[in-house]
């Protein structure tokens, strides 16, 4: 469960990504959003919901409206896993390949 | 006697419906288009042809053929011929008509997808009989020839060491390579640069390109070919010494293949059928298709997926039957949930069910914002072991340095 301050924490973070991206803070009703940022700590923990507020920002989803972070964070969030998993094949290859020209062939 | 009439006949005779089943022929019964029907429907109903007095019994104007002697694929091939010269006949006359009314583009399209819906009556499936130890002995012996002639591999090299040792096969003839990559982010370079080592080993490549002028493409090889010698940015404001490039060109191009670039300078439907045509006019070695979202299929199917998903297999087609390697340049589907940091995965492409089908090796392909790093991992690789690794590229100048040590690990940790 998310203590109280937590979902603020998110919400300071959320404006704080979006007046890098777009140099002004978003009009937003804290009191209301803090709700939903709470049953999103409730699914995924606070760490994740961070890493995918961050995630989100590195879209190209113009606005990055927070509603559409609320409806969708699950769908982000499987996004973000495939990323990491192939992050981790990709540096696996590059050894492996690395390998391979170095004995001149596959094994 | 009606050639469709003998053709049921033969079946009924020979008791071999799998002949016909096994083929496109429904649309080949005009006239006996009932009988035909009819026919089927006992044999999904009974597991058994019947007599050909049975279908009588309930298609009386059925005449039975009762000369018939050959084999039911006889018959069938007789259909087809007669079918098709019919097709031919009428397409012919249809595009004089339209003609008269129409631009000959129009008229040309039209009829190139007409004609290109009838390929499926003359297409041919191959058998193998993997018990014919002889056969597979003189296989070997080709391959092993063709790849002493070739420098070790049975296919083109692609010029990349870790990509030639991953893909011992090479770009080999009937292949399907997809480069897959977000908008933007080397795959046309990467794939020019595949053309011009090919051309340098000896092949003639030919590039399809559907999105850049043939000019711009054109200088994009010089600034490769030339290693170094023309900047790519000097060439496209024509700020280079004519005398030199002269002197450079007549060296590097004396008795060379041909390196032919087909643009449709982004106004006419191209089709697989087109680039058919392409391939029978410039007999190329190597053909790269840029990029397959500006393709039509062949039918010009008018849903994104059913298109992309044809045009996937009619490439594949392109390459089997022409038996050369198919480069097709693909872009990944762009989603609100995807970051584009990163080389797409598989599935990130709409229609990654067809690649998977297809494609005998699909390649990643990802420069990264800002440097000259492009990222190249495989995504499927039919013919040997998955690969990964970096290219230091420096666009303009033409130069490529292979890396295979993550060139951000600093910056990440």
């Amino acid at each position: 469960m998310a203590n109280d301050k937590e979902p603020y924490v998110l919400i300071t973070l959320y404006q704080s990504l979006y007046k890098d991206k777009y140099g002004r803070l978003p009009q937003m009703n804290k009191f209301r959003e803090k709700w939903a940022m709470k049953d999103l700590i409730d699914s995924v923990g606070i760490d994740r919901a961070k890493e995918l507020l961050i995630y989100y920002f590195s879209l190209p989803k113009g606005g990055h409206p927070l509603h559409f972070f609320f409806y969708n964070f699950d769908r982000l969030d499987l996004a973000m896993r495939e990323v990491e998993k192939d992050k981790e094949r990709r540096r696996l290859l590059l050894e492996e390949t690395k390998h391979m020209v170095e004995r001149g062939g596959i094994e | 006697m009606n050639t469709e009439a003998t053709l049921i006949s033969a079946v009924c005779k020979n008791k071999d419906i799998s002949t016909l089943l096994a083929d496109n022929v429904d649309e080949l019964f005009t006239s006996h288009r009932d009988i035909w029907e009819g026919l089927k429907s006992y044999y999904y109903k009974f597991k058994a042809v019947p007599e050909a007095g049975i279908l009588l019994e309930k298609f009386k104007d059925f005449e039975i053929d009762t000369d018939v002697k050959a084999q039911t694929g006889y018959y069938l091939d007789k259909l087809k011929n007669e079918y098709l010269s019919n097709r031919l006949k009428n397409i012919i006359i249809k595009g004089g008509s339209m003609l008269k009314e129409d631009a000959a583009s129009r008229v040309l399209s039209e009829m190139q997808a007409q004609l290109a819906s009838l390929s499926k009556f003359t297409s041919n499936v191959r058998d193998l009989d993997v018990t014919d130890i002889d056969a597979a002995a003189r296989h070997f012996e080709a391959v092993k020839v063709r790849s002493a002639e070739m420098g070790g591999s049975p296919g083109i090299k692609t010029g990349f060491e870790a990509i030639d040792l991953a893909y011992p096969t090479g770009m080999a003839p009937g292949h399907l390579i997809v480069a897959i990559g977000w908008p933007g982010r080397g795959k046309t370079w990467f794939t020019s640069y595949l053309a011009c080592k090919a051309w340098e080993q000896g092949f003639k490549p030919m590039i399809v390109s559907l999105e850049m002028s043939p000019e711009n493409m054109r200088d994009r090889i010089y600034t490769m070919l030339g290693s170094g010698l023309f900047k790519a940015s000097e060439l496209s404001t024509g700020d280079i010494n004519i005398d030199d490039f002269r002197s450079w060109s007549n060296k590097k191009f004396e008795n060379k293949n041909g390196f032919v670039l087909v643009s449709n300078e982004g106004m006419a439907e191209v089709t697989p059928a087109t680039i058919q045509g392409k391939i029978d006019q410039h007999k190329p070695d190597l053909v790269i298709l840029d990029y397959h979202q500006l393709f039509s299929d062949n039918k010009k199917s008018m849903g994104a997926t059913e298109r992309n998903m044809n045009i996937s297999r009619e490439f594949k087609m392109l390459a089997m039957t022409n038996n050369i390697p198919v480069i097709d340049i693909t872009a990944a589907t762009m989603d609100d949930v995807s970051d584009q940091d990163n080389p797409p995965m598989l599935s990130q492409v709409a229609w990654s069910k067809a690649i998977e089908y297809d494609a005998d090796m699909a390649i990643a392909i990802h420069k990264y914002t800002g440097t000259q790093m492009i990222e190249v991992v495989s995504r499927k690789n039919r013919h040997g072991q998955e690969f990964g690794m970096y290219l230091d590229w420096d666009i303009n100048r033409g130069i490529v340095k292979e890396i295979y040590e993550n060139p951000f690990q600093k910056n990440e940790s």
